[in-house]
């Protein structure tokens, strides 16, 4: 008998972590021969598309319900693995990071939110999600005729949400390219499409499944690495997530005591991690939390997994295993800006200006490889030291104070080997982690839009009793079709990568969420009451989303934004806090919708003749 | 409690007994991971280095979070056992 692919999954893991190990350990001895990095970068290129082949090739079905449940035969650590590469994407990781590095106060919010996200899916979501015998979420609503209008919209949710987050994930593909390949964006783009197009069009969520499975060890290995080489060089200990504390964060805030003292900073340029020292607004810390971890909860193309599974128990076990190993790579992400942090405060500040040759030469190196401004001295781009000196302005015995330093958060984690000068090899592999982290969410995405559009668009609208072969077919076609619209837009939109990834957080949490609790746990209100109240919170949050970062002229951080605040609890709403306003938004509408629909239930159930009688019994 | 009176009218069932659990779960929840590390920040202890508040958050809070989600397959499993006949509901 055919044994299913799902259930090799500890050999297919095994053999292609084995792969990585030995193409490393190839690769340093082409590098001990002289040979050029370009050629490692593309043997590292080589093996992660051989991945996704391999999981193409080994998950390939032509039937339509493996196609898209894998036939339900997943086991719990191996699809807790798949779950785990797809939370912990790239915008993760430098989002945080930079976040982290620039102060804590919203990484706080965004570390807990996502693991309070995982937690709420776990709990909320897991078992009936897997107990719904729909291929789509929307799809599991079939009460009434109306259900097919929930269902499209629910599918342009998915869709619109799916854009802005695949819209992240592949612009940060252009970063790492250039910054680590030496290869053009577009280039990489179309790599990047070739490898999740063939792996999704043979064999759907099997073959995804697989995918990410056979990224998670990868991810691990490559993330995992530089951080305890650079934690080591640093500290002397190898666990980044135990070291950062004494070797790193006390000598920052020795540093900054000093600088307090001498009257060489104030209170508000020093590093502040805590909301004790920060300027903290607590609504939007708050808002900011509860927005990514209910966005995170109700991602669509994390909760498809559920469907792989044999039972609700083991979904639930599942999210168990999805977490744990998202908290060991996770849990290092604060060690990483705490080091570049620590590297920037012992190796650059206090220099003089005249120093920067002896002392500080990676500010240029880096300068010329990133080719963007990772680090500016006194407001300009530098490579060499007498364009510090014109910049600031200043003789060479100028002391660099923490005002003329300034560092691009958003490149934090990508140029930290660079800066701590770490072993070429060691570089490569944070970079084949950055990509790896970035096909293994992107595939995720295009594979739940393309079966809500084939499922809740094609077959409940066009074609509702289609054979599965068509059905199949078309699925496979709307793969191709967000793939090529993924790739145009990425090319020719240039979104901020902040505001696509709070935004679509922020849209998850004003509509699919309610759509879900109301789907798997409520029921009791009719699909015309929760639709207005999501279709509200959707345009609501999208409308004020679209303002808040474009403002009236189509033009965006102009000045002529809208800006708006909350009397008595915050003066500014931010992007993603705007999340939970559209919640409110569509509680409201759905309560209001709710009550007027029963007070006409109540007027239409009332009989004829008991309507006589009661006029009968006013009095005149 | 008029939503849940469609699946169960005793309230003693598989989804009330789900969603009660899940509601204490995650108030739980929400109180070990956000709001403690906001009040443990008020103190100045230190582990490894690190501000209480912030070990907490990064730390200890997702492994309260593990926690509490292997102790919910437990009880969730046990309800599943006592309502075998659930997933007609």
């Amino acid at each position: 008998m055919h044994k299913s692919p799902l259930k090799s999954a500890t050999s297919l893991s095994i053999m292609y972590t084995a792969s990585f190990l030995l193409c490393i350990v190839f690769g340093f001895l082409l590098l001990q021969v002289g040979t050029p990095d370009g050629y490692i970068n593309f043997l590292m290129l080589a093996l992660l598309m051989g991945g996704y082949i391999f999981a193409g090739m080994f998950g390939k079905t032509m039937q339509l319900n493996i196609f898209q449940t894998a036939d339900r035969l997943g086991s719990s650590v191996f699809i807790g693995q798949s779950l785990a590469s797809g939370i912990l994407s790239s915008s993760i990781f430098i989002l945080l990071a930079g976040e982290f590095y620039q102060g804590g106060i919203d990484a706080l919010a965004i570390f807990s939110g996502l693991i309070l996200g995982i937690t709420i899916m776990t709990l909320l979501f897991a078992a009936p999600v897997n107990r719904s015998k729909a291929v789509t979420l929307a799809s599991s609503n079939n009460k009434g005729a109306d259900s097919r209008i929930l269902k499209l919209f629910i599918m342009i949710i998915i869709l619109v949400t799916g854009l802005l987050l695949l819209n992240v994930q592949f612009s940060l593909i252009g970063k790492i390219s250039e910054l680590y390949f030496g290869i053009a964006e577009q280039t990489t783009v179309i790599l990047s499409i070739v490898a999740i197009g063939f792996c999704l069009l043979m064999g759907g969520i099997q073959a995804l499944s697989i995918s990410r499975m056979l990224a998670y060890p990868i991810l691990v290995i490559s993330f995992l690495t530089p951080l305890a080489w650079m934690s080591y060089k640093l500290t002397g200990n190898p666990i980044p997530q135990l070291s950062f504390g004494v070797g790193a964060l006390e000598t920052i805030f020795e540093i900054d005591q000093e600088m307090l003292r001498t009257g060489f900073a104030n209170e508000t340029d020093i590093f502040q991690i805590t909301r004790e020292g920060a300027v903290y607004d607590s609504f939007n810390y708050w808002a900011k939390l509860a927005t990514i971890a209910l966005g995170t909860a109700a991602m669509p193309h994390l909760l498809q997994h559920y469907k792989t599974l044999p039972t609700p128990a083991k979904a639930r076990r599942t999210g168990f295993w999805a977490l744990g190993f998202v908290l060991i790579i996770l849990t290092a992400i604060p060690a990483v800006a705490i080091f570049v942090k620590a590297d920037i405060y012992t190796s650059l500040l206090g220099l003089q200006l005249g120093e920067l040759d002896d002392q500080a030469t990676w500010v240029f190196a880096l300068s010329e490889k990133m080719g963007v401004d990772f680090i500016t001295i006194c407001g300009a781009h530098i490579s060499s030291t007498s364009q510090a000196i014109t910049a600031c302005g200043q003789p060479a015995e100028y002391f660099l104070s923490l005002k003329d330093i300034s560092v691009n958060p958003d490149l934090v984690l990508l140029a930290s080997p660079f800066m701590n000068e770490l072993p070429t090899l060691i570089t490569i592999l944070l970079a084949a982690g950055c990509l790896f982290a970035i096909w293994s969410t992107a595939d995720g995405l295009v594979f739940v839009m393309a079966n809500s559009l084939a499922e809740d668009g094609f077959t409940n609208f066009i074609r509702p009793k289609s054979p599965m072969g068509l059905r199949l077919f078309v699925t496979r076609f709307f793969i191709l079709i967000i793939l090529a619209l993924a790739a145009y837009l990425t090319l020719n939109i240039k979104l901020d990568t902040r505001f696509a990834f709070g935004a679509s957080f922020a849209l998850l949490t004003a509509s699919l969420f309610p759509f879900l609790v109301h789907q798997f746990w409520i029921k009791s209100l009719r699909n015309t009451v929760i639709g207005l109240g999501i279709a509200s919170g959707f345009v609501t949050t999208a409308t004020l989303l679209y303002l808040g970062h474009f403002g009236t002229d189509y033009i965006a951080s102009n000045g002529n934004e809208l800006r708006f605040g909350i009397p008595y609890l915050t003066t500014e709403v931010k992007t993603t806090s705007i999340g939970i306003l559209g919640l409110c938004v569509t509680l409201l509408v759905t309560f209001i919708a709710n009550s007027i629909s029963k007070s006409i239930s109540k007027t239409k159930s009332v009989p004829a003749d008991k309507t006589t009688d009661y006029k009968k019994d006013v009095p005149a | 409690m008029k939503i849940f009176k469609r699946h169960d009218k005793s309230l003693t069932g598989y989804f009330s007994k789900q969603i009660q659990f899940v509601c204490i779960m995650l108030f739980c929840l929400v109180l070990l991971i956000c709001a403690l590390p906001c009040a443990l920040e008020m103190s100045n202890v230190k582990i490894l280095g690190i501000p209480l508040g912030y070990f907490f958050t990064t730390v200890i809070g997702p492994l309260i979070a593990l926690l509490i989600i292997k102790y919910s397959l437990l009880v969730c499993e046990r309800i599943d056992l006592q309502n075998p006949n659930h997933e007609n509901e």
